[in-house]
Order: structure tokens, then sequence, then C-alpha cells
């Protein structure tokens, strides 16, 4: 395995990790000033929305202050929806790395998220894309989106879903 | 006093009280079907949805898979998806555009006018056999209401404009955003299913009353931002938030803005870079008509519920929201959002980064108001037969206007509900009296 998988597929572990032990601090860290976080809807059955400013998505951040107002709502434990916190275990699997360019590299998962709530246990799962760089020697995240492979969602879903 | 088993409805004492079964008994679902979304006019879909010729979606309507379609002549059809030959989808897409909908089984076709047009083999059949009698069905009633198109399975019922009755004036207002008077849904969809009895989310889509319990995490993050939350006091219509009967069921909440308005009400989260684009909309919206009505248009929301399951939210952005109960428990929900056709690319920005903060499954309040509607199905369902009553009687003692916070709006949806179910006139006289 090459150093650049290695160290991708580390990242990418590790975000999973940070989400499953609620590290909500660490896990932001992870996601640069602009990084953006993206998960589209299914405009039919072949295609999801391809334009998240001009199409209607499920989440769409434009920067990491999208991503610090979750985790605000959940330690708040004022969200209801999050209280009790619904426990979750990615399984992340299938890492590739799909483009390298000099400090810019994409690479795509797939990630089986098994989520246990007051409505008992729930799996769903999706595709990852990742636009990651490289930062002072860090590898850092730009960009995620996430693929549902349901276009119906059972019930609601936050960062931690996902 | 009514008898209904249903309610007790009794505005002379003050008194509104709902029967919990109605949130929970299968049996009263299955009546629901036949005399509520068999008898309504049920919302079927918007014109923006199929634009050319040829141009179809398909989708569940009261039950029933539909086909959405644009036809031959430019209008809109609205056809059972089942083959006259043996029952199989003759259209499996969800969207698409086609000249023919073609049925796979044996290979039976069909125009965009719904004419039966090929039929592989048909020398095998009799003289009798009249392709002219075999297009596909026609949701017996298929009407529209400025873009919104409405279907209903029963062709006794009055026309759509009459069962719309008030509920007119309100489409009215969230279409005048529009500069050309055309709004349309903007591409994606939202679908997710909630465990709770559908009349749930009719209630909880436009009450007021639970905002700041259910929502502080959201109204916090709107501070933060430095959005006012409070309402604003001063000279606009109305003047503060009221709920409001439009007849036949349908009701609104009319709301002064407090938390941005993609058309004209602009707000710190849109970013200065938009701000010249929202006064530009307002200025237009004042041009075209005039002070008072741009005012109206622009500085007001509202949450518009068309009797039995479409609610029209026109607030931060315009939500279009329908339901469908899969049990007593459980329903599956389809939103949209709608914008003016035109619209600029950072309006439409703003619009829909206002209905993602709110909105959907992944927002910072529908989540909230899916776990609220699922604990109280919960709640409900376990405690029925000791805890058999709601009390709905907030504002109920007032005269004259009621607020947004108060209930007569869920009366009203409630009292509709029950005439259906019971086929009195009680309700309707007690909606008088109130």
């Amino acid at each position: 395995m090459s150093d650049v998988q290695q160290e991708v597929t580390n990242l990418i572990y590790r975000e999973a990790t940070l989400l499953d032990r609620r590290e909500w601090d660490d896990w932001i860290d992870l996601y640069t000033e602009d990084a953006v976080y993206w998960v589209p809807s299914w405009a039919n059955e072949e295609e999801t929305t391809n334009d998240p400013e001009l199409q209607l998505n499920l989440i769409y951040l434009r920067n990491r202050g999208g991503l610090e107002d979750r985790v605000f709502r959940i330690e708040s434990r004022d969200s209801y929806a999050s209280v009790p916190l619904d426990r979750t275990v990615h399984l992340v699997s299938n890492v590739l790395v799909q483009k390298e360019d000099g400090d810019d590299i994409e690479a795509t998962a797939n990630c089986i998220v098994h989520t246990y709530g007051k409505k008992g246990g729930l799996t769903r799962g999706s595709l990852y894309d990742f636009n990651l760089r490289r930062i002072n020697g860090e590898l850092k995240i730009t960009r995620k989106k996430i693929t549902f492979i349901d276009d119906r969602l059972e019930g609601p879903i936050d960062v931690y879903h996902l | 006093m009514n008898t209904s088993p249903y309610i007790i409805d009794n505005p002379a004492q003050n008194d509104f009280r709902l029967n919990r079964q109605t949130l929970v008994d299968p049996d009263i679902l299955t009546l629901e079907k036949a005399r509520i979304f068999d008898r309504c006019w049920i919302y079927a879909g918007h014109e923006s949805e199929v634009t050319k010729a040829g141009d179809f979606v398909t989708r569940n309507v009261a039950g029933r898979p539909v086909i959405l379609a644009r036809d031959s002549s430019g209008g809109l059809r609205l056809f059972l998806n089942t083959c006259r030959h043996r029952g199989a989808q003759v259209c499996r897409e969800r969207a698409g555009n086609t000249k023919r909908f073609f049925c796979f089984y044996h290979g039976w076709s069909y125009d965009n006018d719904g004419k039966l047009v090929a039929v592989p083999g048909d020398d095998a059949y009799p003289e009798s056999f009249d392709r002219s009698e075999l297009g596909l069905t026609e949701v017996p009633r298929f009407e529209e209401y400025r873009g919104f198109w409405f279907a209903c399975f029963d062709s006794t019922v009055p026309d759509l404009e009459t069962y719309l009755a008030d509920a007119k004036d309100y489409i009215d207002l969230v279409v005048e955003q529009s500069p050309d008077g055309r709004m349309e849904i903007i591409s994606g969809v939202q679908e997710y299913d909630i465990a709770a009895n559908w009349k749930l989310l009719v209630e909880n889509s436009f009450d007021d009353y639970h905002l700041h319990s259910t929502h502080s995490t959201w109204l916090e993050y709107m501070k933060d931002a430095g959005v006012d939350t409070k309402v604003p006091k001063g000279l606009l219509l109305p003047k503060r938030g009221i709920g409001k009967d439009l007849g036949n069921g349908n009701a609104v909440i009319d709301n002064v803005n407090f938390r941005g308005r993609p058309v004209a009400s602009w707000i710190a989260i849109y970013g200065e870079e938009a701000k010249p684009a929202v006064e530009a909309a307002k200025a237009e919206l004042v041009e075209r008509l005039g002070e008072e009505r741009a005012e109206r248009v622009a500085e007001t929301n509202r949450n518009l519920f068309i009797f039995p399951n479409l609610m029209i939210n026109d607030g931060s952005s315009v939500t279009i929201r329908t339901f469908w109960p899969n049990a007593s428990n459980e329903m599956q929900v389809t939103a949209w959002a709608l914008g003016p056709v035109g619209e600029s690319p950072i309006m439409r920005k703003v619009r829909l980064d206002s209905f993602l903060t709110f909105y959907g499954p992944g927002g910072l309040a529908t989540p909230d108001d899916v776990e609220a509607l699922e604990q109280v199905q919960n709640g409900l369902t376990s405690t029925v037969k000791e805890v058999p009553w709601s009390v709905m009687t907030r504002g109920i003692a007032k005269d004259g206007e009621q607020l947004n916070s108060d209930e007569l709006h869920l009366r009203t949806f409630w009292r509709r509900w029950n005439a259906l179910m019971t086929g009195d006139n009680v309700s309707a006289k007690a909606e008088a009296a109130e």
C-alpha cells in the first residue's frame, strides 16, 4: 500500500472513529475552514442533484461554521432530536485514492452506519467522495459529499449519522 | 354540543377535546382513506414539473400511482399508472420525457394523451376489441389554481376553486412574489418517513405554540447569526401573528416576518453579497404591486394548510410539503422548494440555504419536529386507554382574532375532518359559533 493510500485511509477511518466516539472538536479539526459538506438528494433513479447551489439537497454547508453549528446543537442538549444521542458505528471500506494533484487528493469510500436510537436499530449505506488537501504536512478535508443509496430516508439525519 | 365519537366540540362551554383513538386506531385510517382522501381535492403536482410536451413525473396521489404528464397539445393530464390490459405500471421512471408509455409485460403502449397506440398481435382480439376505449384511465377530476394542480377521485364534489375558498388569497400572496406571476419547483426533493400519524404533521406544520420549546437551538442559531428573533411591532399587515379559518378545513397562520425572507427582507445570514439582490427584489415588488401589497407579500409569512394533506410554508423559503399515511402510526413525507421562475442565482442560493437551515431530515428544525411527533405517537399509542382525550382549547374563549399560537386553525382542521368522517354538519355550526 502506498504512503498516500495509507494516509488517506487513516484520515477517513479517523473521522469515523471520532464521530462514533463523539469527539466533536477533534472531528471538526479534520476539516479546513472553507470545507464544503454536502448530502445531495436523488433527482431520479439514476442521478442525485449535481448543483448544490441551485438544487434542493438534504444538507449543504459551505464552510466549517456549518459543522460547528451542528456540534453546538448536539452539545446544547436542547435539540430533542439529539437527546438522547443516537449511538453509531461507522464501517468505512473500499477507500481508494482517485486522483493526486500536488497537495490535493480525491478519494472515495463506502460507508455503512449502524445507528441505535429511540426507534431501535437502523442501518443506512452511503458513498463518500472526499477532497483532501495537505496543509503543513497534514491532510485535511476540504470537501465531503455523502450520497445515501436510500432515496427516502427513514427519520432525520445529522452529522453523526453520516 | 356534538355527538361525534372523535371530538367534543362545545364552544359555548369553551370546550374542545380530541379523542386520541383518531391518531392511533388503524380502522380509523381505513375510514379516512374512503371518506377523506377519496373525496377531497388532493395536491398532485406543480405545472413547472412538466414544462415541455412529453415531460412526465410519476408519484402517488391519494394512494394511487399516477403519471403527471404534459400532453401533445401542451395541457396537463393525470393518468392512473396502470396498463388497461393486466395492470402493470406503464411508466416506471420517476421523471423524464417520452412519446410513449410502454408496458413491458405484453408490450401495450400509450401516447402522451393516454391513447392506446400499440397492441402487439392485436389480430387475435375479437372485432369488439376497441382500442379507443382502452386508453390510460384519467383521474376523474384534475384542476389547477395558479400552477398548483389537484386531483379528486370523487366526481360529485364542487370544483377546486370552491374547495380552496379563502385559501386562494393566500396562494395569491405566495405567487405574487414572482415578477411574472409564475413559480417553479426547484430541482431536488426531500423524502422521509415519520413514525407518526399523518394528522400530527398537519397540526405541527402550522403550530406556532411549539416554536420556542421545540426549536430553541434553531432560535439560538439565528440569534448567533445576528437575527432579531423578537417579533417586530409596527404598522405591518397583519399587526401580529394570527390563526385563521379559510373555509372547508383550510386554514393559515399569518405572521409578521422576523427571520428574513429571500423576497425582500435581508438578514445577515444571507451575506453582504446578497443584499443588493434582496433590495432589488423588494423594489420590484413595490413597483409592481404598490407599497401596501408589496409589504404584505414581502414582510409577512404564512403557513398555509390546504385540507387534508398539503402545507405551503411561505417564510424564510417556500416549502411545499405533502404526506401520505402508510399506517396509522407512519407517514411518508415529500417536500419541495418553490421559487420564482427566473430567479437570480444569488437569490436562489439564499432561498435554498434558508430552506435547508430549517427544513428537512437534515435541517436544524425539522428533526426536532419529527422527534416531537414520534414521541407524541408513542405516548398516545401506549396510553390511549388511560388518557383518551387531548385538550385543544387555546384561544377558544377569545372574541375576534386568534393568535398564531392559539389553536383555532387546528380546530378548523379537526372540525372539517370530523364532519367528513361522521357525515354531520354539527361541526360547521360550531365553527360559525366560535
